[in-house]
């Protein structure tokens, strides 16, 4: 094991003391002077084409100071990789929320007045909202009769088909490996179910935000909520038709994120449209009706699986189906989000024979974004309770039969692809070892009845996506300072950052400055998503650090007559290795180069993954490049169930996660912590309800995230850490922080399944689904494919 | 909100005045914490608001000779820490501890939740139970009426535009009585799907039940009692048997309305549950004054 | 109608000039610059506006600028002296109890009001005064362990000075 001096240190967070007095700036924090209040009017149809809009009224109330309408907004269409939807609709509305037209006022309450004021006609038109009818071949509605002709951006090796007899899927993504039905015909065992998680909303505690303030020239800056600064400046500015280079996007920290900000920023575009149009700052912070309803919730999922094993529990073949109901448009990400999902689908496990076929489907309920996990919590909840259903059914160990069919490193997964930095079997160990796999549950009389669940999972991290630049600036008092872009969302990239600058140059914490992300001074990143800052910003970082430190190193060797190679640095001192009198401070290096007095150095890098895992697209077969780097996981869960009220009690709950190389372990157990919250929710609390297009609990008080009293007592969890080093990450390194949900909710239902005997297919299991389905006691809770 | 009129009338004879004045479109705040979310979500509208804060004082408890007197204004949360009602009425702590959080408790007051007179109010079964009286005043004096006359419908009360609630009394409980209140909520803060308030009364002899009151919230507009259930009660002695025959008569008078994201089944279900587990716990807590060696 | 509010904060008379019906939150943020406290679901249903009035945690989005005349209100920003953070906000730190850190000012208030009522709770007692503050981001683990952690820091420091 190499011995560090800061990786593997749980060092306080370097953003924890403005947080925790309060002084830390969020974008809702931040005020302009003469700023202007922006409120959108949205539609009340679930689908309807607009006859005409009137804004005369609203335009003479005192104090409004812009209109815009659809015929303001740019023609292009927006979205992420399908380009569906204009900032403000035109024609048509697709969804009860869609933005239709938006005011700009000296008060928020005069906004809110005026859009009052703004006559639509609307003709309504008929709706879909169920994702299988509007998935059939003949759909009632047709939500994007022109789907063929939107343009879509083509990622290479992963291309993007609409699927033929299926007018209202925008994506289908197919997979296939060996043959299925000959592995069905050789199974000793066929299960098949039907698995659906619903719509949940993100819950970020800051609700989104933006200011747009217009410059002179052109320019324009904004202060928002958002997750990749770079990819959102050049959308925003490719849209408004301005230079890359005119726009300035400063990103404070996130009050949470969850995906929230990864979306097509909808609500930036409608505050720089206000702005340019009245010449003045203006900000618009939606409500949390309206950050729910666009772009706000997890797609709702529908998952067919049929399975097939040998007598020994050895998967032989597998056939998934999946509908991913993404309501009105697919901009929060749709495409990536079922590239990503096959991914989840196909890392944890060997299957020789395999078919599946996601599809991405369209209907008229707000559209869905894109979500923590990216699909595998919904994989994972269907695949992870049919390897239980199976064990039983074989009346085998639920922890041996996965144990059996584990992928191991240097196999290929069903999609073709190498298993890499594979740690999942060391998590099932520690997880199950923890929760004492081999003991039975404990009974504790009366009508509770316990049981023990195992699931394992795994979560995709994106760090194929694209370069990322980092420079480092070293400072004559040897303070680093890092230029980067990615931002810090609470998940503590600031902090992993600092402690690989701190380690490469061996110092102190103290001694490492990162910059406040601006879109303009740090280097390119797309942004901080799929769990991939670590990997790929981490990397760069490194390479930067290397960079000036070659120049530093070059440079005190010629003064020190001593070889480059020989020289090392500490605490701001650079010495040679072989003669440590050898040795010449930051400041007198600064001399060296010619800065007297005041000065500083430069290193950069470009950080991006060597494609040696790539897997050419066979569009025949469905196969594509997937990318086989993940965070592994393991739940393990025991719970009480009371058979008379439906009650579930949880009586321990752990997570182990592997991370390659753990750089902070105190900061790695509150993503631990926050899966096995966010897991709870997904199991049994968390639902945001959809009635004919209008989302009916859209508030924190109607929609329920688990509170303190919700999760069991600190006793009874567990934060565990399993390490399969990464090759290619920063010392070993991975991203991991946005799965340890995964196998939580699938985990506790099969401890819920262990204990009575039911297994409720569709989450969040709540009370009354456990006394229908012990009721009825044929597990015909599970709907059967 | 901001073009809301605020006044804060300096006491009880203003606030009348001003309620008389205002009336209709004027809302009366007293804590605010269901008003002020439903101004802002819409729910409920005003010209005015009167702020009954400085006109009530801070809502004390006082034993009288007849009953407890508790102000209108007194918190959920002095409510719930008053020893005075920690000795006599278990049922008020029960339903304050199942009541929101600790920051909405120590700004609600017990009379603005009774006031709001929702359908799933939970201060309303609790006092239905105890019987107590409401003193209302307004410029044409002090009335008393009796809580069970107090609820209209869903969030209309019997309450004149230019009345105010002023105080509680709850009538001191015999030596044989206790209560218990038990809800069923989707969260544990949350308002009820269906809650559940008895009193038992084993009067002087504690062998059989003299009187029963079960009165269920959440379902219908008002707090609504079951009686046959309290008929199946009275006079009988208690044993597991009967207390399962009276929480599925509750279960069967009461039928839910679909369309509360919960089945009316499952309603059913909780309110069998909950009656039961009221009712068990309400006993066990006479059996305990009463030092019943059963 | 705007009219002269004087709010007590932290320790100082404010004087304000506001419609005495805009909340206490946006008279905190946007009138006194005090952006500690955060708006977030505004409905009293998530507790990151959570400061105390007259010694008792309260949501500031769901009180009145004319109701909080006349009252002791504390912010986040009233906790920390001379630049030596409160033993919650050290405990918070170093129990890594924040992550985006938007929901830890009110997280931090709500603790402060129950430690001052009760100095030593159990962990029941610590988890039902927050049940109003929701936390997307750390399960309420750490949290929990903070405010246990400060009050037992609390509680040994008392004893020193008593010693």
């Amino acid at each position: 094991m190499t011995e560090y001096r800061v990786i593997g240190t749980s060092v306080p967070r370097v953003d924890g003391r403005d947080k925790v007095t309060g002084a830390m700036k969020y974008t809702s924090d931040m005020t302009v002077p003469g700023l202007l209040h922006a409120k959108v009017l949205r539609s009340p149809h679930p689908h309807a084409r607009i006859l005409s809009i009137d804004v005369a009224l609203a335009a003479q109330l005192p104090g409004v100071r812009a209109i815009i309408t659809g015929e303001d907004a740019p023609e292009e269409k927006i979205g992420e990789y399908i380009k569906d939807r204009y900032a403000l609709a035109r024609d048509i509305v697709r969804f009860i929320g869609e933005p239709v037209a938006a005011v700009a006022a000296d008060t928020a309450e005069i906004a809110a007045e005026a859009i009052k004021l703004i006559q639509v006609d609307y003709q309504p038109l008929a709706a879909v909202f169920d994702v299988e009818e509007a998935a059939a071949a003949e759909p009632a509605v047709v939500v994007h009769p022109d789907i063929s002709s939107y343009f879509i951006l083509q990622l290479p090796n992963q291309t993007i088909r609409l699927p033929d007899n299926m007018p209202n899927a925008y994506v289908h993504r197919p997979l296939n490996c060996g043959d299925v039905a000959k592995g069905f015909a050789e199974a000793d065992v066929v299960t098949e179910h039907r698995f659906t998680v619903p719509r949940t909303q993100f819950g970020a505690m800051e609700r989104r935000t933006v200011i747009a303030q217009p410059e002179s020239d052109e320019r324009m800056t904004f202060w928002a909520t958002t997750s990749r600064p770079i990819s959102d400046k050049d959308d925003v500015a490719r849209i408004l038709g301005l230079s890359p280079a005119k726009v300035t996007l400063l990103a404070p920290p996130l009050g949470g994120h969850f995906g929230a900000n990864n979306q097509s920023q909808v609500h930036m575009l409608i505050a720089a449209l206000l702005a340019r149009k009245a010449a003045a700052p203006v900000r618009l912070s939606l409500t949390r009706e309206e950050d729910v309803t666009d772009f706000g919730t997890r797609e709702g999922t529908v998952v067919y699986i049929k399975q097939g094993a040998s007598k020994d529990g050895t998967l032989i073949a597998r056939e998934i189906k999946v509908f991913v109901e993404t309501g009105a448009y697919s901009s929060g990400n749709l495409a990536l989000h079922c590239v990503i999902m096959m991914s989840q689908l196909i890392g944890v496990y060997r299957v020789p024979n395999c078919k599946i076929d996601i599809y991405g489907v369209a209907t008229n309920n707000p559209p869905a974004g894109s979500f923590l996990t990216f699909g595998s919590t919904q994989s994972h909840w269907a695949m992870e309770q049919s390897m239980d259903v199976l064990a039983e059914q074989l009346g085998l160990d639920r922890r041996e039969i996965r144990r059996r069919n584990i992928l191991e490193e240097g196999q290929k997964n069903p999609g073709g692809a190498v298993a890499q930095s594979v740690g999942v079997g060391m998590c099932l160990e520690k997880a199950s070892e923890w929760i004492d796999w081999a003991e039975p549950a404990e009974q504790l009389g009366g009508p509770w009845r316990t049981g023990k669940g195992l699931a394992l999972g795994c979560k995709h991290t994106a760090s194929d996506a694209g370069p990322t630049i980092v420079s480092i600036k070293i400072h004559s008092d040897a303070t680093i300072e890092v230029r980067h872009s990615a931002a810090e969302q609470g998940m503590g990239i600031l902090t992993t950052l600092a402690q690989l600058a701190a380690e490469e140059f061996n110092t102190t914490m103290d001694k490492i400055k990162l910059v406040t992300v601006d879109a303009q001074s740090g280097g390119y990143c797309l942004g901080t998503m799929g769990q991939k800052a670590t990997t790929n910003n981490g990397n760069a970082l490194l390479l930067a650090s290397r960079d000036v430190k070659r120049q530093m190193f070059e440079a005190a060797a010629a003064t020190l007559n001593v070889q480059a190679d020989d020289l090392t640095i500490e605490d701001g001192l650079i010495f040679s290795k072989v003669n440590p009198d050898a040795s010449i401070t930051i400041s007198g290096l600064f001399n060296v180069f010619g800065f007297y007095g005041s000065g500083e150095l430069l290193g950069r890098a470009v950080y991006s993954l060597a494609e040696k895992h790539d897997v050419k697209e066979n569009l025949a077969l469905g196969i594509a490049n997937y990318s086989s780097l993940y965070g592994y996981y393991a739940a393990a869960a025991e719970v009480a169930v009371n058979v008379e009220t439906g009650e579930v009690k949880i009586l321990r709950l752990g997570i182990c996660s592997d991370m390659g190389t753990p750089i902070n372990p105190r900061m790695i157990d509150v993503h631990n912590y926050r899966g096995l919250f966010w897991g709870v929710g997904t199991a049994f609390l968390e639902e945001v309800r959809i009635e004919n297009g209008k989302i009916v609990n859209p508030d924190f008080y109607r929609w329920t995230m688990p509170t303190a009293m919700d999760m069991p007592p600190n006793g009874a969890v567990a934060s565990l850490i399993a390490s399969a080093p990464y090759g290619d990450g920063p010392l070993g390194a991975k991203g991991f922080a946005e799965g340890t949900m995964v196998p939580v909710a699938p985990a506790l239902n099969n401890a819920i399944a262990a204990a009575v005997g039911i297994r409720v297919g569709d989450a969040p299991v709540t009370k009354d689904k456990i006394l229908a389905a012990l009721a009825t006691m044929d597990g015909s809770a599970v709907a059967q494919a | 909100m901001s073009s809301i009129q605020y006044l804060r009338p300096a006491n009880v004879a203003d606030a009348c005045e001003l309620l008389a004045t205002h009336g209709s479109e004027s809302q009366v705040i007293a804590g605010g914490v269901a008003l002020i979310p439903a101004l802002k979500l819409g729910k409920n509208r005003a010209s005015c608001l009167i702020d009954i804060s400085k006109a009530l004082g801070p809502g004390s408890i006082t034993r009288e000779q007849d009953y407890v007197r508790v102000g209108a204004s007194a918190t959920l949360r002095a409510i719930g820490q008053s020893p005075v009602i920690q000795a006599l009425f278990p049922i008020i702590t029960d339903m304050e501890r199942a009541l929101y959080d600790v920051q909405t408790r120590n700004r609600g007051t017990i009379g603005g939740n009774l006031c709001y007179a929702g359908r799933s109010g939970e201060v309303a079964p609790v006092l239905a139970v105890l019987g107590a009286q409401l003193e209302i005043a307004s410029s044409r004096g002090v009335r008393i009426i009796h809580v069970a006359d107090f609820f209209v419908s869903h969030r209309v009360s019997a309450l004149a535009p230019d009345e105010l609630l002023v105080a509680i009394r709850l009538p001191y409980p015999s030596p044989g009585t206790s209560g218990a209140y038990c809800k069923e909520a989707r969260r544990a803060d949350h308002s009820p799907i269906a809650n559940v308030a008895v009193l038992i009364d084993y009067g002087a002899e504690t062998v059989s039940i003299e009187r029963a009151v079960l009165v269920v919230g959440g379902i219908e507009d008002v707090p609504t009692r079951a009686k046959e259930a309290e008929a199946l009660l009275a006079g009988r002695a208690i044993d597991a048997a009967l207390v399962e025959r009276a929480s599925a008569m509750v279960a069967r008078q009461f039928c839910a309305a679909p369309g509360r994201g919960v089945p009316p089944a499952f309603i059913r279900k909780a309110l069998s549950l909950l009656s039961g587990k009221a009712i068990s716990l309400a006993i066990d807590r006479c059996r305990a004054k009463t030092k019943d060696p059963s | 109608m705007k009219q002269a509010l004087t709010l007590t904060v932290n320790g100082d008379d404010r004087e304000i000039f506001v419609e005495p019906t805009r909340t206490l939150l946006e008279v905190l943020r946007y009138d006194l610059h005090l952006t500690g406290a955060k708006g977030s679901c505004e409905i009293g249903a998530c507790g990151s506006c959570t400061v105390m009035i007259d010694g008792k945690a309260a949501k500031s989005c769901l009180v009145l600028a004319g109701q909080a005349q006349d009252a002791q209100i504390v912010t986040i920003e009233g906790l920390a002296k001379h630049g030596t953070l409160h033993p919650l906000q050290q405990s918070f730190l170093d129990n890594f109890a924040v992550s985006c850190g938007y929901c830890t000012p009110g997280m931090i208030m709500a603790a402060k009001a129950l430690l001052d009522e009760n100095p030593d709770p159990s962990e029941t007692e610590v988890r039902e005064a927050l049940v109003g503050n929701l936390c997307r981001c750390t399960g309420y683990v750490t949290i929990v362990d903070a405010v246990l952690a400060a009050s037992k820091a609390m509680q040994d420091s008392e004893g020193e000075l008593a010693r």
